[in-house]
């Protein structure tokens, strides 16, 4: 199957507009209608920032996280230079933020602060051990496409020798500093940003709607 | 042996079918009201789907369930690693999901999708032959490159604009709605396979199957549902969000072929307390 996907920039700019109206996602396939790398033929009329994702997605899951499987250093260590890679790499405080919801709001400022910071703990421990798993040489870049105002969407899959294919997108953000920072991973369709946010939304709502619920629970989490 | 079951099963059919009937009934009239509205709201954010009236009782379900997977579910599923390698493992879980083509092909008829059909044709022919009775799945390597897709009624019921309705956390079942429930049974009671194994006097087969396929199933989940426990504050409510998500993403596919829904991550820079 060969997909040809010519983005004129009167084509981007209309592709956004009916997702900014309809917040209706973009027509692009998955799983079986995945088109191969292989036969993948991208027409691009300017170098483009879907491209500029893709890149750093490529590089970032070649390398990025090789440390984990390194042998030679302690736990301690491989935590730090993954707390390292995660601010490198990921928005975490717009991360953090979405995942707090409404709630953000009704926090205070060091509620706030104490929050950031217990967040950063929590996806450290939660993705390490995520990432650990994967080998980074088996994630295959599919396609990317723009989403929303400054967003790309890089769609990926991870091979695994035996069984099938999972889809991994990428939710990376333009940021205004001209950084590419990762906001969400979409899992098989599931956003690990939106399933920390319907979780911590019910703990909080769960405790009378005090932000102080959910920070009890991640302090003695740790 | 089979006479006794036999007569059980013809026991349960008289009893349960009507039930069957009455509660789809029921389910379609009841979302029907509400499938506007919430068709509306589907794609802008899936919170808004999630419907949980029995939330209290839910709970209830889904730590006995915890308890029932820790000191039953689990043991099993691990008796079963232990005298089989993985190649077995995906060799049955192929060979499994061959047998649920006939469910596969009427759905996606259901549903309109006329490409998908094909796709269980094709996959169903191929691996039954060179896949040896469906063991190897040679139809979703490279070169064909047809891969599984599940397809059940609580989908086609959502293509037809029926909503998710409450939701429900059931006893060994786990995670579904009262749409999905409903299609869960109409597929068990009105799989072709059922009723051929049926004339030709093999129910205990499909009991059988059925009973593999349950633990297929939750080998193949186990992991990463252990993961999400520990990686989750209230793991409830994080599988409850997983579940509405990928029954979405599932239903797009046979809908669109579109990925699933696109969430709205605000650009909080220019807010003034972030």
């Amino acid at each position: 199957m060969i997909v040809k996907t010519k983005k004129s920039p009167t084509f981007t700019l209309l592709s956004t507009l009916i997702l900014l109206n309809t917040h209706s996602a973009q027509a692009f396939s998955q799983n079986k209608f995945a088109p191969q790398t292989s036969t993948l033929v991208v027409e691009v009329s300017k170098t483009s920032n879907t491209e500029r994702a893709e890149k750093f997605i490529a590089s970032l899951s070649q390398e990025g996280i090789s440390f984990l499987q390194e042998k030679g250093i302690s736990e301690n260590e491989k935590r730090e230079k993954f707390r390292v890679f995660l601010n490198q790499n990921f928005d975490l405080k717009t991360i953090a933020r979405f995942a707090l919801g409404r709630y953000w709001r009704s926090s205070t400022k060091e509620q706030k602060k104490e929050y950031l910071a217990l967040f950063e703990d929590m996806v450290v421990d939660v993705y390490a051990r995520r990432f650990g798993e994967y080998d980074g040489q088996n994630i295959e870049i599919l396609q990317s496409r723009s989403q929303g105002k400054a967003d790309i969407l890089v769609s990926s899959s991870i091979i695994q020798n035996n069984g099938p294919k999972i889809g991994l997108d990428w939710r990376v953000r333009n940021k205004k500093d001209g950084s590419l920072k990762i906001i969400d991973l979409i899992v098989e369709g599931v956003s690990m940003s939106l399933t920390q946010r319907s979780d911590f939304a019910s703990v909080i709502q769960r405790g009378g709607g005090n932000v102080e619920a959910l920070l009890k629970h991640l302090r003695d989490s740790k | 042996m089979t006479n006794t079951i036999r007569h059980i099963n013809r026991k349960l059919s008289c009893f349960y079918q009507p039930i069957l009937l009455i509660g789809t009934l029921l389910t379609l009239s009841a979302c029907a009201s509400t499938a506007t509205q919430q068709a509306q709201n589907q794609f802008t954010d899936p919170e808004f789907e999630i419907h949980d009236p029995y939330e209290d009782l839910n709970r209830k379900v889904f730590n006995f369930n915890r308890g029932a997977d820790k000191y039953l579910i689990f043991p099993i599923v691990n008796g079963y690693r232990t005298i089989t390698t993985k190649p077995v493992r995906i060799g049955v879980r192929n060979f499994l999901r061959n047998l649920r083509s006939p469910i596969n092909l009427v759905n996606q008829l259901l549903q309109g999708d006329m490409q998908g059909a094909g796709d269980v044709l094709v996959r169903t022919a191929i691996n039954s032959t060179l896949g040896i009775g469906g063991i190897i799945d040679i139809a979703a390597q490279d070169d064909i490159g047809i891969e599984y897709e599940l397809e059940d009624f609580g989908q086609t019921l959502a293509v037809w604009g029926v909503p998710h309705g409450p939701y429900f956390v059931l006893p060994f079942i786990g995670p579904s709605s009262m749409r999905d429930y409903a299609g869960y049974i109409i597929d068990s009671t009105a799989d072709p396979l059922r009723f051929y194994l049926s004339n030709i006097s093999q129910e205990e087969l499909f009991a059988a199957k059925f009973v593999a396929d349950y633990f297929e199933i939750r080998e193949s989940v186990k992991d990463i549902q252990i993961e999400l426990e520990q990686g989750s504050v209230d793991y409830y409510a994080a599988l409850r969000s997983i579940y509405y998500q990928q029954r979405a993403a599932q239903v797009k596919d046979s809908t669109s072929h579109e990925s699933a829904v696109t969430l709205e991550i605000p650009d909080y820079e220019d807010e003034e307390d972030f």
